[in-house]
């Protein structure tokens, strides 16, 4: 399941907590999925710079810089396409997923989630 | 999912203890966005993370604080104390759950009901939060946990960022610490055998090994250490809360969080300072309208402090309140049958607050929700003691109180020098030893030509060390080894110089060794209450001696050790004690009463041949290491017969940089260690007033005045016919002593004021000044503030201003000369602030 | 000197004790038959040197050094104010943990250890001397000698003692 064999998809987690990181990758690696993880927009825009994932799993509140300020300058940067962007909200937060769409998201997923509902939504947008 | 929650828990401990930091921090600042914006977060996060983990409890106490909390953020809701309160409430409640979680590993069970819908009407906008905050913290059940006793997981340090540092348990590094001791102590021995088989293959190894030893020990003694701050995290929770339920305005100020110490001490120390803060919120500050009829500012201050000192750590926590009532306490002790009525009329003030300390004593009528938690001070000391440190309590009725707690760096390695006592051996911190001097033993009063002697002043041995007198006290009559086979005194015994807080002390030992690198270990706490000893370590060879701390020699033999600057609390709070001073007591022909001096401002004692002394400049002086040194004589009575030529002429011999005078006396009687009390308003020019010295009445004379008037003769008519008018404003009846005679001495003509306020009434009374000198931490007004007014305008707008400190960095001093100082001297720094002044007022801007 | 000490053979087997048997080294100080649980003992010591330590209280013999760790030497004649002992004779120690302190109760002899039935342990009759039974949790019979159980933790609070 290493990259050279082509298999494997790679997916970036970008949550401030540690737990919720942890949480999400074991489903996807169970999955078959190469994950990273970042604690903020700002690390993970850098890490988006090194070693550009297929996918990015991104919380929206998070210090220093947060998801929407991160979807912005990801797309500023590398176009609308790539990587796929799913974005994470609760239920109090409806109307970031307006934003988030505007802002170049695919597809949103409330929080919390679990296996079926995360890997439903990332088989809907082609990654599964 | 089960070992997600150790992750959850320690994340979520993180975010409480950061929140809990933010929340008070809003309420202060309730418009800062970066503030709101970061509670909000944590808030949202641990809703978040619950959600995954199945924490219903957790969750939805957790969302309707967020509730309210999004409501702050967008504007909707001011962040008034009571919704900060009512907020509050709810992370106690997370709290509470979460330490169960944490022991458990499940929700307690417990109805949040309440909670969460006054957080809902809150966050609706439908109720005034005053009454709600109410409502949802007293009927509150108390979660099981509370019961259980404490949470067993510890919350982790703060800010941990994930790839720079690694958990490790505190077992491992008890462990490693355990073992670095051991490595040392062995190591020392290797190299004892090696000193003694000389120069062998093995040395320069055994060189290298004992350089890696050190530093290993350093790495591992690093890992060990902590500041005291993370101690000090909840105290800002703490008073705000004590204030909100106390109706009273509360500043804490916290200084010296950075000082690291033992986390082991560290641990130990957290309960007894958060219950002595509490303690001064709860029964030390007043309300703020008692506050205002007293004549103070409304808030209330704490005051945390923490510093290193010869190799202790220090921490002082002060108030301003009302201080502890002396008569209270002795109705109290008496009720409580803790000493009898008579026993309580030979008790002194501070022997009677020290019932504080007793088992069962608690001085609040009532016990109160806030202190009354079963703890006193009984149990705050023994804590104390247990790490092998020491409390002492200042409190002055109407002013408030400070506690000092020193706790010696137990578990440490420290350098330490070796010496010997009548055959017996004892280490004294490297920390603490200024030099080593072999002196030869001198006949008493008999004046040695050359060479260093001991000399006895009445019955207190001193030695001459370049311009100071240096009070001796001997090892072996003060542990009474007087006795003991190891024979006599050795014919040349040495003095170890070691400071004192900030004054230097001589400790007379048979023999010096080398210097050892020790590990210090408690001493039994059967042996506890010796305070000379600090500890005890096995060295080398394997045997174990005693470990003396100097402060403990110092007050053992009744030495002042607080006699200059501290750099402690005691220069911002009123309440302290100046501690006592040495004081030289001698007689004069001129005067029926005994009269004294501080011996610090006598350089030398002397003893001359009367036919020395020659009439120079309209008074008498004498040749004096190769310049002529006036001479004061009190009265007419004081000159000796000149013509008589054995007669010897006892001198106190007063130093002012390069020139020296001397002041004729009778006879030089003793020196007595006391606390200074002048009774101030002698009429008699030349004398302070009257104060009682070991049980005697004396007569402080004015050193200030009788140099002046030396210099005046011997100067007359001279270049310095033009006289400075310095200003000193100091708060501290000490310093000011301290001060003015030594300013007067100098040549300058003194006004002392004692206040800021008082200085600029002087000004406003046109007082023409040429310079002024000011302490920086006074009562009211600062110097900071006092300059800052002076430079804006009036007479004195462009004068020198000097400013004193007790402490000395580089920060303050900016922050000195910012406000408009001249120049910036610590308080102890005599001839600092001489050379300041000279240099001050040389300048051009001055007539 | 680390002492082996004989086990006596006066009650149950140690080790297997079945019930209430509980082993104690017993102790002579001033021709009184004294006993310790023997799960407060640490080590048995004899000929050890020991640091005189100055203003201790008279009780503290001084410190010594037992493998690295400092231990704090008592002596019970001196605590429990019998006569001093004599001259010739060099006291037996037994080292005793008490909050992670370790003190050395220095005696005339430390004898062996025996099996005492929790049963026989009686509570300290009248004629007990006030100093023995100020510092002792019962008595029982060791053959013919009458032992007094000593209380470690009280005698080793001198400090409640001394100061009040």
């Amino acid at each position: 399941m290493s990259r050279a064999d082509g298999a494997a998809k790679r997916c970036l987690i970008v949550d401030d907590s540690r737990t919720i990181r942890r949480i999400a990758r074991r489903i996807l690696e169970v999955r078959g999925y190469a994950v990273e993880e970042a604690g903020n927009g700002a690390s993970a825009l850098q890490a988006c710079r090194r070693d550009m994932p297929d996918a990015v799993l991104l919380d929206w509140n998070m210090p220093i810089m947060n998801g929407i300020e991160f979807l912005r300058a990801l797309r500023a940067e590398f176009g609308p396409d790539k990587p796929t962007v799913l974005f994470c909200t609760t239920e109090n937060e409806m109307s970031f997923i307006e934003q988030a769409i505007e802002a170049g998201a695919q597809e949103y997923v409330m929080k919390p989630f679990d296996e079926t509902i995360l890997i439903e939504k990332f088989g809907q947008v082609g990654l599964a | 999912m089960d070992d997600l929650l150790p992750e959850f828990l320690a994340e979520t401990n993180e975010s409480l203890a950061d929140l809990d930091l933010a929340l008070v921090k809003l309420e202060r600042a309730p418009d800062d966005q970066a503030t709101l914006s970061l509670i909000f977060r944590l808030v949202h996060t641990i809703k978040g993370t619950c959600g995954f983990l199945g924490l219903p409890r957790l969750e939805h106490v957790a969302h309707a604080a967020e509730n309210v909390l999004g409501r702050v953020r967008d504007g909707e809701l001011a962040a008034t104390p009571d919704v900060i309160s009512l907020v509050l409430a709810a992370l106690d409640r997370i709290k509470a759950i979460v330490a169960a979680l944490g022991a458990t590993g499940a929700e307690p069970a417990g109805d949040d009901g309440p909670l969460i819908a006054a957080l809902d009407r809150v966050a609706k906008g439908e109720a005034a939060p005053d009454s709600e905050a109410q409502a949802a913290s007293a009927p509150v059940t108390p979660p099981a946990v509370d019961q259980a006793g404490q949470p067993a997981i510890e919350p982790p340090p703060a800010e941990v960022a994930a790839s720079q540092t690694i958990r490790v348990t505190v077992d491992v590094l008890e462990e490693l610490m355990t073992l670095v001791g051991e490595l040392v102590l062995t190591r020392n021995q290797l190299l004892q055998l090696s000193r003694v088989q000389g120069n062998t293959a093995f040395s320069a190894p055994l060189q290298r090994l004992s350089h890696i030893t050190s530093e290993l020990q350093e790495g591992v003694m690093k890992t060990r250490m902590q500041p005291i701050g993370s101690a000090w995290n909840k105290l800002p929770r703490l008073v705000r809360d004590l204030a909100q339920d106390t109706g009273k305005k509360i500043v804490l100020e916290m200084r010296g969080q950075d000082t690291e110490l033992d986390r082991q001490v560290l641990e130990l120390m957290r309960d007894p300072l958060t219950h002595m803060v509490r303690n001064s919120a709860d029964h030390g500050l007043e309300p703020p309208a008692e506050r205002a009829l007293a004549g103070k500012p409304e808030a209330g201050r704490i005051l945390l402090n923490a510093y290193h000192q010869g190799g202790h750590i220090i921490v002082e926590i002060g108030d301003d309140g009302r201080g502890l009532d002396v008569a209270r306490i002795r109705a109290k002790a008496l009720s409580r049958g803790l000493a009898s009525e008579a026993e309580l009329a030979s008790m002194s003030d501070q022997q009677v607050r020290a019932f504080i300390f007793r088992a069962g004593f608690s001085t609040a009528d009532t016990v109160t929700s806030i202190s009354g938690r079963g703890v006193g001070m009984d149990v705050v000391r023994s804590n104390i003691e247990r790490i092998g440190g020491t409390i002492e309590l200042a409190s002055t009725f109407g002013q408030g109180s400070c506690f000092t707690i020193k706790i010696p760096l137990t578990l440490a390695i420290v350098s330490a020098l070796i010496v010997q006592v009548a055959g017996q051996r004892f280490a004294i911190p490297q920390i603490s030893v200024m030099e080593l001097v072999r002196v030869g033993r001198a006949g008493a009063g008999q004046h040695e030509a050359a060479g260093l002697g001991i000399e006895h002043v009445g019955p207190t041995p001193v030695l001459r060390l370049r311009e100071h007198l240096l009070p001796l006290v001997s090892l072996r009559s003060l542990l009474r080894m007087d006795a003991e086979e190891g024979g006599t005194t050795a014919e040349e015994p040495t003095v170890v110089v070691t400071t004192v807080g900030s004054s230097l002390l001589g400790i007379v030992v048979d023999e010096v060794f080398d210097t050892e690198e020790i590990v210090v270990k408690p001493v039994a706490p059967i042996l506890r209450h010796i305070t000379m000893f600090s500890g005890n370590t096995i060295l080398g060879d394997g045997s174990v001696i005693m470990i003396l701390d100097p402060t403990g020699v110092a007050r053992s033999a009744g030495v002042s050790t607080r006699s200059v600057a501290s750099d402690t609390a005691a220069d911002t709070l009123p309440p302290m004690s100046e501690g006592s001073t040495a004081m030289l007591l001698f007689r004069a022909a001129s005067s029926p009463s005994v009269l004294a001096v501080p011996l610090n401002l006598v350089s030398r004692l002397e003893t001359i041949a009367a036919a020395r002394i020659e009439p120079a400049g309209g008074g008498y002086a004498i040749q004096y290491r190769g310049q002529l040194m006036p001479l004061i004589a009190m009265g007419p009575e004081d000159l000796p017969d000149l013509g008589a030529r054995d007669t010897e002429q006892p001198l106190l011999v007063f130093a002012d940089g390069s020139r020296s005078m001397g002041m004729l006396v009778g006879s030089i009687t003793d020196v007595v260690h006391g606390r200074l009390v002048v009774e101030l308003g002698s009429a008699r020019p030349g004398f302070l007033g009257t104060a009682v010295i070991a049980g005697k009445a004396a007569d402080v004379i004015d050193t200030g005045y009788w140099l002046t008037t030396a210099r005046r003769d011997w100067f007359a008519g001279g270049e310095n016919a033009v006289r400075r008018r310095v200003l000193v404003v100091e708060d501290s009846d000490f310093f000011r002593q301290m001060l003015v005679p030594t300013l007067s001495a100098s040549g300058y003509d003194v006004v002392a004021a004692s206040s800021a306020d008082e200085a600029l009434q002087l000004r406003d009374r046109d007082l023409e000044i040429d310079a002024i000198v000011s302490d920086i931490e006074m009562p009211g007004m600062d110097g900071l503030a006092f300059a800052r007014l002076v430079r804006q305008g009036g007479a004195w707008s462009s004068l020198p201003m000097i400013a004193l400190t007790s402490r000395n960095n580089a920060r303050d001093a900016e922050q000195g000369r910012a406000a408009g100082f001249t120049d910036y001297v610590q308080k102890s720094q005599r001839d600092a602030l001489m050379n300041s002044l000279r240099h001050c007022l040389a300048g051009p801007a001055l007539v | 000197m680390k002492v082996d000490l004989p086990v006596g053979d006066t009650g149950a087997t140690i080790g297997h004790s079945e019930g209430p048997a509980r082993a104690y080294v017993t102790m002579m100080l001033d021709n009184q038959l004294c006993g310790v649980p023997v799960l407060a003992v640490r080590d048995v010591l004899a000929g050890q040197t020991i640091a005189r330590i100055p203003l201790a209280p008279p009780e503290v013999a001084g410190n010594l050094n037992l493998r690295g760790r400092i231990v704090t030497a008592v002596d019970l004649r001196a605590r429990l104010r019998l006569p001093p002992r004599p001259g010739e004779t060099t006291p037996m120690s037994v080292v005793t943990e008490l909050g992670s302190e370790l003190y050395a109760l220095q005696v005339d002899q430390v004898s062996e250890v025996v099996a005492v039935d929790a049963d026989s342990i009686q509570e300290n009759p009248q004629t007990l001397p006030a100093i023995w039974a100020d510092h002792s949790t019962g008595v029982t019979r060791v053959g013919e000698q009458l032992m007094v159980m000593l209380d470690v933790e009280r005698l080793l609070s001198l400090d409640a003692e001394t100061s009040v």
